[in-house]
């Protein structure tokens, strides 16, 4: 594979020492002149009626500075799915009525957080408790109490997708099997809660510090739901301490910080408790699923029919993605052909559900993938014999819907293969299962109903060679920043440490909607490379006069040396180039510009990573509990810009999708979370995580920059279903609900010997 | 069955509104599709769609 | 409520503040002390990403009465480097890439160098026991769990630069 200077190579985050001296400051750690302290107040009902909120005890108390309910919004309705406007339905601080546990109704500005605490039990709200539904299957049915006034048997939204003749298909099909599974949901448990620093001065203009992923859409939203012009809104956030999907939709922290701030022009902080990041921010979608798969003997598959009832919680948020996408990745990484989808959300009251790393997919690979290896077992077919027989292929085009350029599975199927004949017999009680996925690298359509291109960047270059880059992309530890700046450096032929990185400010840098669906390595680097790629043609004009080939386009910048290409130590230095080129351009640093929106890409997205995850697990007999002790996870992602960066995202996954698929779940009682606290919600600590192993499958995607991919989410995919697979090698039973607990274990393996006895 | 496949495969307002101005309700053969195995939700629309054929005149 | 004297030492500068008793040590390091290399993720003492030195022990600064460290000698990650000179922690931290969001990090970093000073040449079973009361949601732990074994190794000795 080529070799590059920059790309591929282990280069320090451009953060690292800001991060490892305690030096970079995240909102958490803003304070401003004057600042001032808030708290929100919540709904303890999961559905009732405002009759009526009382302040005035609250605004007298010594302290507090303002207080604010629905009354002092505009009553706007936002929502982050623009485009549609009865996806708007969330007005995030309540009006007439609340629709979840934690729903904000109430939000006090005081001298500290202790004041702001005491101010909040002296609001009185008078509620009128309606009956409430939970989950959706219930929710669903006639009679159900009305979430919405416009959504009639609680359906938020439906989507479907069908290529193909299914029922044909059912009908040629040796072996069909129905499956009925359960998907949990699951928190992002970020390390650095939501919080906002709000200020808002008697200028007229809005600053807001916040923990986000998309300093673009909180501004938008702020905009919108204040009634205010978008550019007089400014956001910052420089660092985020960690984001994972629960970040890039306005948040009760972001608006009542503001509007707070609005009513005393002081500066307003909100950082919410880990409890209310538990109870009241959104969530990974719980999926109710069927599955039907109709194949041949010999192992082809012929037909799928799949049919989810998502539990949408009280407002639809990012949730109509993630029921089309699970419907989409239901099919991936094969190559069905004939598929059919519907799928439906439905409100319940409780916390919405949204986004979460995967969006949809970890849900739909964990049915898929658990239900082949049903198949597998059935007609007597081995696995990965069972996947390498049905999996796409460069080239392949997902009837109407995708088509996809490098496809690496059928390496990544090798490679585990391989990493499993090499265990060898394994010890009692253990078990191997796979999975196979495939992921996109960043959407497609324009739902948020931007006029900008979806990615931008402008570069400028100063005399001494630095390089500024302005990019909008977000860094929430994903490792945007230094994959930029690599991405920069290699184009223009300089290093990193000659980039000047500019993000997380709204009011110096270009559109870029974000850092989810795993679209930054994709497009925000596409529109670096575009930039740096001007930057480097504006340079090589004046290289051109001094060095005199024949046509431009035979010289090359590398490590600071303009050279010709066939003749590499004939050149000139790229210092020096600059300065010519400054004095040539009237004294003007060089400006470039690039930008990145994909046109006639299909339906979804661009390019497509995709994977292979082996999880070797021991099953204690006796009591059901699950080790860990092997993951080996074979990927494709195109072009690796970043390596280090590459294997923190893989381990990364591997602990928060083990955590889906056995450790972590957010159990209700009547729609109140029961374990909204970091001990009773289960995380993967240093002693639960297995050895991982890493094969970097290396392709060429024509659409990312240098051939790149995407990598970070889509390996949250496998794990859960790879684990599912393992405890069913391991013990015989496979346990359609998530997460696996030892519970479900020993119950199965009870129901299972109970058979035998008969 | 086939009509019925259809009708479920397309799921828009319109299908949605005839099925349920028969009598039946097209959310809850749906659930009973999803819900239970074997083909029952299909099969009663398929039903209702053979009994529904035989009142049609078609123009000779 | 009546203000109180602390007396303490932090990264070797002593302090004299007047705050309130009920004051958590964490919020006078961050507050009073502008020191927000520590942070807080939860309440409830159980994520330790406020781990600081306290006398040489590792604690959970946001269960500890500030008080409590009334003439004692604190160590926060601020104290770490040494006038620009990274400690062998941290240059393995950067080489390992073992952080990510980095919102955990200060509390790794002095949980790793509390391990370190009692262990000096840990196992990889001790290193994650040692650690095992830091949470991550980032990293998966093992690039963590790499970068200390380094150390603990010998590949970045003080006076390397």
């Amino acid at each position: 594979m080529k070799k590059y200077n920059v790309i591929n190579t282990p280069v320090h985050n451009i953060d690292g020492i800001a991060k490892v001296t305690g030096r970079a400051r995240y909102t958490f750690d803003i304070s401003l002149p004057h600042m001032l302290h808030g708290k929100i107040l919540r709904s303890p009902y999961a559905h009732a009626k405002i009759l009526n909120i009382s302040v005035i005890k609250a605004e007298s108390l010594p302290g507090v500075k303002a207080v604010v309910t629905g009354q002092d919004t505009l009553g706007i309705k936002q929502g982050i799915w623009r485009r549609y406007k009865e996806l708007c339905d969330e007005e995030i601080l309540a009006r007439d009525k609340v629709r979840y546990i934690g729903e904000p109704v109430a939000a006090v500005a005081a001298i500290d957080e202790d004041k702001a605490e005491e101010a909040l039990d002296l609001i009185e709200v008078e509620y009128e408790p309606l009956p409430a539904v939970f989950e959706q299957l219930e929710a669903i049915k006639e009679g159900a109490p009305l979430i919405h006034e416009h959504a009639e048997r609680n359906i938020n939204v439906t989507r479907h997708i069908e290529w193909g003749d299914v029922d044909e298909a059912f009908r040629a099909a040796d072996y069909i099997r129905e499956d009925w599974f359960r998907c949990s949901s699951q928190a992002h448990v970020c390390m650095e809660t939501h919080c906002a620093v709000a200020s808002y001065t008697p200028e007229g203009k809005l600053t807001v510090y916040t923990s986000t992923q998309s300093h673009y859409y909180i501004q938008v939203l702020l905009a919108w739901i204040l009634g205010m012009r978008e550019n007089d809104v400014r956001v910052i956030s420089r660092y985020t301490g960690g984001g994972f999907g629960s970040k890039f939709e306005l948040d009760s922290a972001q608006f009542c910080s503001s509007l707070l701030s609005m009513k005393v022009c002081k500066p307003v902080k909100i950082v919410l408790s880990r409890e209310e990041e538990f109870m009241a921010t959104k969530r990974r979608t719980p999926m109710f699923y069927y599955l039907r798969s109709g194949v041949k003997k010999d192992g082809s598959f012929l037909a799928k029919e799949a049919r989810v009832f998502t539990e949408g919680g009280a407002y639809t948020a990012m949730g109509a993605t993630a029921l089309y996408l699970t419907g989409f990745f239901q099919a991936f990484p094969y190559v069905w052909p004939s598929y059919r989808y519907d799928g439906y959300r439905v409100y319940t009251n409780t916390a919405p559900t949204s986004a979460m790393r995967g969006f949809g997919a970890p849900q739909a690979i964990f049915c898929a993938e658990t239900q082949i290896d049903l198949i597998a077992d059935e007609l007597g077919i081995d696995p990965i014999e069972l996947r390498r027989k049905n999996v796409m292929y460069p080239g392949y085009e997902v009837p109407g819907q995708a088509y996809i350029q490098s496809c690496g599975i059928n390496q990544c199927l090798d490679k585990v293969e391989e990493w499993i004949k090499s265990r060898g017999e394994l010890p009692p009680n253990r078990g191997i299962g796979i999975a196979a996925y495939g992921f996109m690298s960043g959407g497609i359509f324009n739902w948020f109903d931007t006029p900008y291109a979806f990615s931008s960047a402008v570069i400028q270059i100063n005399i001494d060679g630095k390089v500024d880059l302005y990019v909008g992309s977000q860094d929430m530890g994903q490792g945007s920043n230094t994959t930029m700046a690599m991405i920069c450096a290699e184009e223009l032929g300089v290093r990193v440490e000659d980039i000047r990185l500019h993000m997380g400010d709204t009011e110096n840098c270009p559109v870029d909607l974000g850092a989810w669906g795993s679209r930054e390595t994709l497009m925000q680097g596409n529109a670096v490379k575009m930039a740096a790629s001007d930057a480097k043609r504006q340079l090589l004009e004046f290289a051109a006069a001094k060095l005199s080939p024949n046509i431009v386009y035979d010289m090359d910048i590398k490590d600071r040396w303009i050279h010709l290409i066939a003749r590499p130590e004939r050149g000139i230095s790229y210092f020096d180039i600059v300065k010519e080129a400054i004095r040539g351009k009237d004294g003007q640093p060089i400006i470039a510009r690039g930008h990145y929106t994909p046109h006639r890409k299909g339906m979804i997205s661009p390019a497509y990573s995709f994977g292979v995850q082996a999880v070797e697990a021991e099953v204690d007999p006796d009591t059901g509990k699950i080790s860990l002790k092997n993951c080996v996870t074979a990927h494709d992602c195109g072009q690796v810009i970043n390596p280090i960066g590459v294997k923190g995202q893989l381990e990364g996954a591997i602990a928060m999708a083990a955590g889906y698929g056995f450790t972590e779940d957010l159990p209700m009682d009547e729609g109140k979370i029961l374990n909204p606290n970091l001990v009773d919600y289960k995380i993967l600590r240093t002693t639960e995580m297995p050895e991982t192993n890493v094969f970097e499958v290396e392709t060429y995607e024509p659409e990312g920059p240098f051939g790149a991919k995407e990598a970070g989410e889509g390996l949250t995919n496998p794990t859960a279903g790879a684990l599912g697979n393992a405890v069913y090698h391991a013990t015989g039973v496979s346990i359609k609900g998530l997460p696996i607990t030892p519970e479900k274990v020993l119950a199965a393996l009870k129901e299972k010997n109970k058979k035998k006895k008969k | 069955m086939d009509l019925a496949r259809h009708i479920f495969g397309t799921g828009d307002q319109a299908h949605k509104d005839w099925v349920n101005s028969k009598g039946l309700n097209f959310i809850e053969l749906l659930l009973i599709q999803t819900m239970e195995p074997g083909n029952k939700g299909y099969q009663t629309l398929a039903d209702l769609l053979e009994k529904e054929a035989e009142k049609v005149d078609f123009p000779e | 409520m009546e203000k109180k004297l602390l007396r303490i030492t932090v990264n070797n500068e002593y302090h004299e503040l007047y705050i309130k008793p009920k004051k958590l040590l964490v919020e006078v390091l961050r507050d009073e002390l502008g020191l927000t290399g520590t942070k807080r993720g939860c309440n409830t003492g159980a994520c330790h990403a406020c781990t600081v030195l306290l006398n040489g022990e590792s604690v959970k600064s946001c269960s500890v009465l500030a008080m409590q460290a009334d003439g004692a000698q604190v160590s926060t990650v601020e104290g770490l480097q040494d006038k620009g000179k990274l400690s062998p922690l941290q240059r393995s931290f950067l080489d390992h890439g073992a952080y990510q969001c980095g919102f955990c990090t200060s509390g790794m970093l002095m949980s790793a160098t509390a391990l370190l000073n009692k262990n000096p040449d840990p196992t990889k079973e001790d290193i994650k026991e040692g650690i095992h009361g830091n949470l991550c949601r980032c990293t998966g732990y093992n690039s963590i769990i790499r970068a200390i074994k380094a150390v603990a190794e010998g590949k970045y000795k003080e006076d390397d630069r």
